[in-house]
């Protein structure tokens, strides 16, 4: 074999392409034409889709707000969502589903679900806004100015009938919920300024009760309770001084006291001094106990002086008050005399050994008068409180005497009446001192309670002012002079249709026809298991052809060719004629697509 | 026996138009039947060797064509401008240049399938050859079960190799030239022979080589051979070939196919390959 080793280079592969597509030709037009077709078919028998719309416009409120607030102040397209909600409930839609007889075919067949969501899909809500300065902020903000509802369907008429439907529904919404809104508002702040008047009133009523309790506690008497105070305080020093002056009083009047004998001394013709019942009373007891001591009971001495300690207790019993008194000198001597025989009885037991007659005798004096007391205190009511110990026992006849103890006796009067009036002025001083020291924490309270009853009455006074207003705007609403939705452009049966887009289907369908010939053209070629090209035959047998022939074309294929050709042309010529008829009466009169085409350039 | 028996009288009866060529190697032939019972006479040797060098001689009938018909069956010898004429004159000179550097005398045209176009790149190329100064062509067709360079050429004879391979024609009867063409001789098929395969096998077949390109060694004998995969006629002749043309239609021909023949062919030289029908063609020529 010959050895040609030239390599060859790879012919470029766009040139190999075209020759592909030049050789599959047949092919390839085939299967754009069908798709061409399938397209043209399907943009033609589409059924035409009608849009019916009307434009809401949003018109601002008449009255200046200035003049009168409305309680409405949602956003005009947040509020007609509020609302298409509302219009589109199901009850709704099924309503004007039966009454335009909407959707016949697939109301056989398909659920309430399904239907409706078909409706909802037909129904269109589209915003139109304007860029606006927002009043309230002053940010350029785009606001809606209108909306337009529209519906779709099959036939322009019915399209027209249910968006006009639709409209009404929106624009009576409308008006109910604002007015709704209005009422609502009015009716909440009437209510609410009735909960604050209990308020207020329930308030009042503690804060009285409050004021009653803590009557001088309350921080407004503070000043006056403190003057008060100071005021005790002066009064309590003067007192004290006046106290002071009586007690000085008071114990220059004892001294003096002590130094005068309550009795002046009475003197016998015999120049012997007369000693009083009571004193010779004394004298014989203490002669009865020394006796008693010295000897038996029935010792005629014992006697004796028993006897006239008898008699002497008779007199003395007998006097003004002689009971008490002489049953309380009787306690004393008994007491003092106890104490005698007690210190001789110590000073006897240091002396003598306990068999000493005279240490027995002093035992037996202080036992037998330990028993006297005994039966005396017994017997003996204790001494009436006030009685003075220094107070004579006796009735006093000293004239001084008894000038000086009737002036110490004022005296103590007095200071007793000083004392009381003393307790009582501390009593009141602690009192003040007490109020004074409770404002503060009854300050709190009774500041909260106050400002609890202020707030309270603000609010009203607010509320009342606000549901006043509230009355107005819903009058406002009532007399329709709010913001309010217009009908600027109602639904009109539209004369085309707004889908399906038969152009864009087509062309559509005309890049996809170029893609599946393509494609196919791929496949083929991918596919083709048979020699291509020189390069081809090199790279299998491993030399370059010798020659290469190409197609030798003959009379024959010649005329074959011209009549197919002329096949071809005829049939392009028909099938164009019949696309012009088909555009003409199905997607758009020529005439009009004319006019069209000339306004564009000008014509 | 009885076929030289007629050749003898054939011989006795024609007077030879041109004289015989100097160097007549007959001996040296293989001849596959070595006659024994010929009478070994000078005018038998005469008579034979005459019909032996059938390449030099004047072949039995030169036929007419109709060119027309001829350019309608794309044979494009005559149109001197068209870009296959130009194609075929390319691949017979760079065939010529290979046979005469190899001293390759027959070259078959093969083709993996039928359709490929073959029988045309056959005529063509022969048609091609002969118009070369001083080279003779024979072209041989050998497609047995569907032979188609006498429907081709439109030729009007009688008898074709179907009637040599009966057995009862000389080589010289089946041989015709063409009106116009110089040093060009066909000898067509006629009719289909039943046992292709067996045929070509067949010693006869051996023989009508022998006979053929033993003669003269500037005649080329270019045989339209029937399709390698579709039967073994093709390999069966292959080894009485020098070299085959492998002709492959662009778009037509398998790949596999190609490498299958080409392993087929194993041991027969491949002198090259045509690609009809091709997408890619030689610069026209001017």
């Amino acid at each position: 074999m010959t050895a040609v080793n030239t390599t060859i280079e790879k012919p470029n592969a766009l040139r190999e392409y075209l020759a592909a597509a030049k050789h599959r030709r047949k092919s390839l037009i085939i299967a754009f034409s069908l798709g061409l077709l399938a397209t043209i078919a399907l943009a033609l028998t589409l059924p035409a889709k009608y849009r019916s719309a009307g434009t809401i416009l949003i018109e601002q409120q008449e009255m200046p707000q200035e003049l009168v607030r409305s309680t409405v102040t949602s956003y005009a397209d947040e509020r007609i969502q509020v609302i298409s909600k509302r219009v589109m409930t199901t009850e709704t839609l099924l309503n004007i589903i039966r009454r335009y007889d909407l959707y016949p075919k697939e109301r056989a067949k398909e659920t309430r679900e399904a239907l409706l969501s078909r409706m909802r899909k037909d129904i269109g809500l589209k915003m139109i806004s304007a860029d606006v300065i927002d009043p309230r902020s002053g940010h350029p903000t785009s606001a809606t100015i209108a909306f337009e509802v529209s519906y779709t369907s099959r036939s322009a008429e019915v399209a027209a009938k249910v968006a006009n439907e639709l409209t009404t529904l929106f624009l009576n919404e409308n008006l109910n919920n604002r007015t709704q809104l209005a009422r609502d508002a009015a009716n909440f702040l009437e209510s609410e300024a009735d909960r604050l008047d209990h308020q207020s009133a329930d308030l009042e009523l503690k804060l009285a009760d409050f004021k009653d309790k803590n009557l001088h506690k309350l921080p407004e008497l503070t000043q006056l309770n403190m003057t008060l105070l100071d005021r005790t305080g002066e009064q309590l020093r003067e007192l004290q001084n006046r106290k002071d002056s009586l007690e000085q009083q008071r114990v220059f009047l004892e001294a003096q006291l002590a130094q005068l004998k309550p009795n002046s001394t009475v003197f016998s013709d015999t120049g012997e001094r007369i000693v009083s019942t009571a004193d010779r009373l004394k004298m014989a007891r203490s002669q009865l106990d020394t006796a008693r001591a010295l000897y038996a009971p029935d010792h005629p001495d014992v006697i004796r002086l028993q006897r006239e300690v008898d008699g002497l207790e008779k007199g003395v019993a007998s006097g003004p008050d002689a009971k008490s008194t002489a049953s309380s000198t009787e306690l004393n001597d008994l007491q003092r005399r106890l104490e005698n025989a007690q210190s001789a009885l110590a000073d006897a037991e240091q002396r003598y050994s306990p068999e000493h007659p005279d240490r027995i005798r002093l035992q037996r004096q202080v036992a037998d008068l330990k028993a006297q007391l005994a039966a005396q205190t017994a017997a003996t009511p204790p001494a009436p409180a006030g009685v003075t110990p220094n107070a004579s026992p006796v009735q006093a006849d000293n004239p001084a005497f008894v000038q000086v103890q009737a002036q110490l006796s004022a005296t103590r009067n007095d200071l007793a009446a000083l004392a009381i009036e003393e307790q009582k002025l501390h009593a009141q001083a602690d009192q003040y001192q007490r109020d004074i020291s409770m404002s503060p924490q009854v300050e709190k309270e009774y500041r909260e309670l106050s400002r609890d009853y202020e707030n309270v009455r603000a609010k009203y006074a607010e509320i009342r002012s606000k549901q006043v207003e509230a009355k107005t705007a819903q009058d406002l609403e009532a007399d329709r002079k709010g913001e309010r939705f217009t009908l600027i452009d109602p639904p009109l049966p539209p004369e085309e249709p707004v889908s399906p887009n038969r152009f864009l289907i087509f062309v559509g369908g005309l890049v996809l026809s170029v893609g599946i010939a393509l494609g196919l053209l791929w496949y083929l070629e991918t596919m083709d298991a048979t020699v291509r090209g020189r390069t081809d035959l090199f790279n299998l047998t491993g030399v370059a052809p010798l020659a290469l022939v190409p197609h030798i074309g003959n009379l024959a294929e010649e005329l074959a060719r011209r009549r197919r050709l002329l096949l071809a042309a005829g049939t392009s010529a028909a099938t164009f004629c019949v696309a012009i008829v088909l555009f003409h009466f199905f997607v758009r009169p020529l005439d009009v697509v004319w006019f069209s085409v000339a306004r564009k350039f000008g014509l | 026996m009885e076929r030289i028996q007629r050749a003898l009288d054939l011989a006795k009866m024609q007077v030879p138009r041109v004289p015989a060529t100097t160097a007549i190697p007959a001996a040296a032939a293989p001849v596959p039947a070595p006659l024994p019972d010929l009478e070994d006479t000078l005018a038998q040797r005469v008579a034979l060797n005459r019909e032996f060098a059938l390449g030099t001689i004047e072949p039995i009938a030169r036929v007419p064509v109709d060119w027309a018909q001829l350019r309608e069956q794309r044979i494009v010898v005559n149109d001197s401008t068209h870009q296959a004429g130009h194609a075929y004159r390319m691949l017979r000179t760079q065939v010529l240049q290979r046979a005469r550097a190899h001293g390759l005398t027959t070259l078959g045209v093969v083709s993996a399938i039928n359709g490929e176009g073959k029988t045309l790149t056959a005529i063509n190329l022969a048609f091609s050859l002969a118009a070369e100064p001083n080279q003779n062509v024979l072209l041989l067709d050998l497609d047995l079960r569907r032979p188609s360079i006498a429907t081709t050429l439109g030729l009007k004879v009688e008898r074709g190799l179907e009637s040599w391979f009966g057995g009862d024609e000389p080589t010289r009867n089946v041989c015709y030239g063409i009106e116009g063409v110089e040093r060009f001789n066909v000898l067509p098929t006629l009719a289909p022979i039943a046992g292709s395969s067996e045929v070509l096998a067949g010693v006869s077949t051996r023989r009508l080589f022998n006979e053929l390109k033993g003669r003269d060694s500037g005649r080329m004998l270019v045989v339209d051979l029937p399709p390698v995969l579709l039967s073994d006629d093709a390999l069966t002749v292959a080894p009485l070939l020098d070299a085959v043309v492998l002709v492959v239609n662009e778009r037509r021909t398998k790949r596999e196919d190609v490498i299958r023949v080409v392993e087929l062919l194993g041991n027969t030289r491949i002198v090259g390959t045509v690609m009809n029908r091709s997408s890619e063609s030689e610069k026209r020529a001017y």
